[in-house]
């Protein structure tokens, strides 16, 4: 009977094995459910615009013209609200419902045009940044050179040549579009994380010498741990991309690029499995892969183009994938560089995990 | 119960524990994620405006810029190379001086100002660096300032700094892995190995070894804790008091992880009941991140009544009287969750005498 059971079989039934495991453990259901919420209800709520304005109260009639021509002139950066007392403008930034308050004294246009030295207060609340402060002493100091009949020192340069590249002014990307690529790997390496546990049990339990005395082989244990490994990673990234809008306008390119992902965590799971001398080992040795697997997510978080180096770190590829296609008109042409690297680190994780794993049971 | 016996227990875990892969990951964790953190995520939510600069000639502006404060400068020898930054969005906004530049506004020759903002650069930043070019030229044409400006601090808190306001986040990270770590993989393992069993034909009580587990995690936690603090520079001159706080937290610590050793199954639940409970321990630190978030929110968590008094300690530098009530709390909550731990150690043994 043994002898009839093909390899397919086995492999199926070991991966079935490992499944039912997986689902009996109620928690880690219970958790799994409880992590993708929670990701996707902190995407929902997280703003979905940027705050690129600083809001500023004036008190002073004389200067509204000045004022309002400088905040059209500078479009989203800065949003004008008018106060007729001192007391209602301190308020409001003590308040935090501004960033400053400038007042000008009544008669300050005047005092400027005579040459007489006037002073402006700005109220600031107690964390703003340094810079900002400074730029607002600037602002009033530029108003009343204006006032007072003084041109700029310097030739302006010509509006269109001021800005480089696409003009995003008023259309940021919000931050939480930017975390996207992070709960995806977050997910991928928290399933791989589980599926070492589980490798590593296995191993020290000797469970897989046991396997190994039926018609099943290595190879057909391995193969079932990264199928097993790949559809679990990938399926809950998948999930969570669904319900974070993840992917974007090219699907077919990131769910490849996560099907990727996910075979390569399984490999990363399986060396840390397979190497940890015990649980906690594994656990540790799982960590010290996810710190250079984690820049990339993490770097795509911050303003400018990644550094050099990020863009071969093995997890940049799914990375930039899910970040391009959110941006829209992403194609197969665009991604295959991506792809093709991300590719190339899933088969040498794949071809490690496998290895080691593999020199591993055969030392049991 | 018997300090004696617990003592001996104690000795043995302190004897086997440092030779193990986990304490010297426990040591190597805080330095690595304070490298992480103030090397590569330092600037993520208040980032600094960047400008750069290509200065052909030996203009003031450059100097000006940096003793001013709160912009980052990058100073870059080729025109080419800074607007690919710009355009790139690796600066916010470039400025390109000739060589006589400086000459040329004092003589009112008004030259161009070759100044540029990237397009993907925040409207608050392009203002931020574009009345700062503007005020600093003024000032090398030497025109008299018509005004003077006063400018007042108004509305309660101080100003802190976004890598301050981080501190407490990676004291708590680092005080929580060994504390709530060490005790309870230990407990586990030792359930699991049943070499527990072993020791209760001794005349050595279960709750004798969970005073002895919680001792070592308790010092393993309080010094992961003051390494923390040491690295990322966030002791003050009450520097008992700062001790007393991370104590607080390691108490805390070790008493969630006897519970959490003395109820999960195994290991690989131990980090699975980690990863998803994990967020109820963070959530005050993060929260701590986000200033304008009310503070009551963070009350809620067990660990603000260690953390709250951290942050207000080392960023604020209050004294620790002044946060002694929030500390009380603090050590309540301990000895709750010690009375806790206490009857988990009286049902195990049970359970062990039954079996």
């Amino acid at each position: 009977m043994a002898g009839s059971v093909s390899h397919l079989q086995v492999v199926f039934a070991i991966f079935a094995k490992d499944l039912r495991l997986y689902a009996r453990d109620m928690m880690f259901v219970f958790l799994t459910i409880l992590g993708v919420a929670t990701f996707a209800t902190l995407y929902w709520v997280l703003p979905r615009d940027v705050n690129e304005t600083i809001t500023l109260g004036v008190r002073g009639s004389q200067i509204r013209p000045a004022l309002e021509q400088f905040a059209a002139e500078e479009e989203e950066g800065l949003g004008l609200t008018w106060y007729d007392s001192t007391s209602a403008l301190v308020a409001a930034v003590e308040n935090r419902e501004l960033d400053a308050g400038i007042e000008f004294a009544d008669r300050f246009v005047e005092a400027v045009r005579a040459g007489q030295l006037a002073t402006v207060t700005v109220y600031v609340r107690p964390n703003l940044p340094e810079e900002v402060v400074g730029a607002m002493e600037s602002m009033v100091r530029e108003i009343s050179y204006a006032i007072a009949g003084f041109a700029l020192p310097v030739s302006e340069p010509r509006a269109e040549t001021v800005v480089l590249g696409e003009d995003r002014a008023g259309n940021q990307i919000p931050f939480r579009e930017r975390l996207r690529p992070l709960y995806a790997f977050f997910i991928l390496i928290i399933e791989a994380m589980s599926l070492g546990t589980l490798i590593a049990s296995e191993v020290q339990e000797r469970t897989v010498t046991a396997i190994l005395s039926t018609p099943a082989r290595l190879s057909d244990i391995i193969l079932a741990k990264l199928i097993l490994g790949t559809l679990i990673a990938f399926s809950e990234a998948a999930v969570i991309l669904a319900l974070i809008r993840g992917f974007g306008a090219s699907p077919g390119i990131v769910a490849l690029a996560v099907l990727l992902g996910a075979v390569m965590v399984t490999g990363v799971a399986m060396i840390a499995g397979s190497a940890g001398r015990d649980l906690i080992g594994t656990m540790l040795l799982g960590i010290v892969f996810l710190i250079p697997l984690a820049i990339p997510a993490f770097a795509v978080l911050f303003p400018g183009a990644p550094a050099p180096w990020v863009r071969y770190l093995p997890t940049y590829g799914i990375v930039e994938v899910i970040r391009s296609a959110a941006a829209g008109d992403y194609g197969w042409a665009d991604s295959a560089r991506s792809l093709l690297l991300l590719l190339g680190w899933c088969l040498l994780f794949a071809f490690l995990g496998v290895a080691i794993l593999k020199r591993r049971v055969e030392t049991l | 119960m018997s300090i004696r016996r617990s003592l001996l227990v104690f000795a043995r875990e302190v004897g086997a524990g440092p030779r193990t892969m986990t304490a010297l990951w426990l040591f190597l964790f805080p330095l690595l994620v304070t490298f992480v953190v103030r090397l590569v995520f330092g600037g993520l939510i208040d980032p600094s405006p960047r400008l750069g600069v290509v200065d052909h000639g030996r203009s003031s502006i450059p100097l000006a810029v940096q003793e001013k404060g709160g912009i980052d400068l990058t100073l870059l020898e080729s025109e080419d190379a800074l607007r690919t930054m710009v355009q790139e969005n690796n600066l916010d906004a470039g400025l390109i001086l000739p060589a006589d530049f400086d000459r040329l506004v004092r003589a009112g020759e008004r030259p161009a100002l070759n100044f540029f903002v990237g397009g993907q650069s925040l409207a608050s930043n392009r203002i931020i660096l574009a009345v700062t070019a503007l005020d600093l030229v003024r000032a090398i044409a030497g025109e008299p300032t018509p005004i003077r400006v006063e400018t007042r601090v108004v509305g309660d808190g101080p100003s802190v700094p976004m890598e301050d306001r981080i501190v407490p986040m990676l004291v708590l990270l680092s005080v929580a892995l060994a504390g709530i770590f060490v005790p309870a993989a230990s407990l586990i393992q030792e359930r699991v190995h049943h070499t527990i069993d072993a020791v209760l034909v001794t005349p050595t009580h279960v709750g004798e070894v969970f005073l002895a587990k919680g001792m070592a995690g308790f010092l393993m936690s309080l010094a992961v804790g003051v390494l923390t603090l040491l690295i990322n520079g966030g002791f003050t001159e009450y520097v008992l008091g700062n001790i007393v706080v991370i104590a607080v937290g390691a108490l805390m610590s070790v008493q969630l992880g006897l519970i959490l050793g003395a109820t999960v199954r195994d290991i690989q639940t131990m980090f699975t009941v980690w990863k998803g409970g994990g967020i109820v321990l963070f959530a005050p630190a993060i929260l701590f991140l986000f200033p304008t978030v009310p503070r009551w929110i963070a009350r809620c968590f067990p660990t603000y009544y260690f953390l709250g008094p951290l942050y207000e300690m080392t960023v604020q530098a209050v004294s620790l009287d002044a946060v002694a009530l929030d500390l009380i709390i603090g050590v309540g909550i301990s000895a709750a969750l010690a009375v806790l731990a206490g009857a988990l150690a009286r049902r195990m043994e049970m359970k062990l005498a039954a079996a």
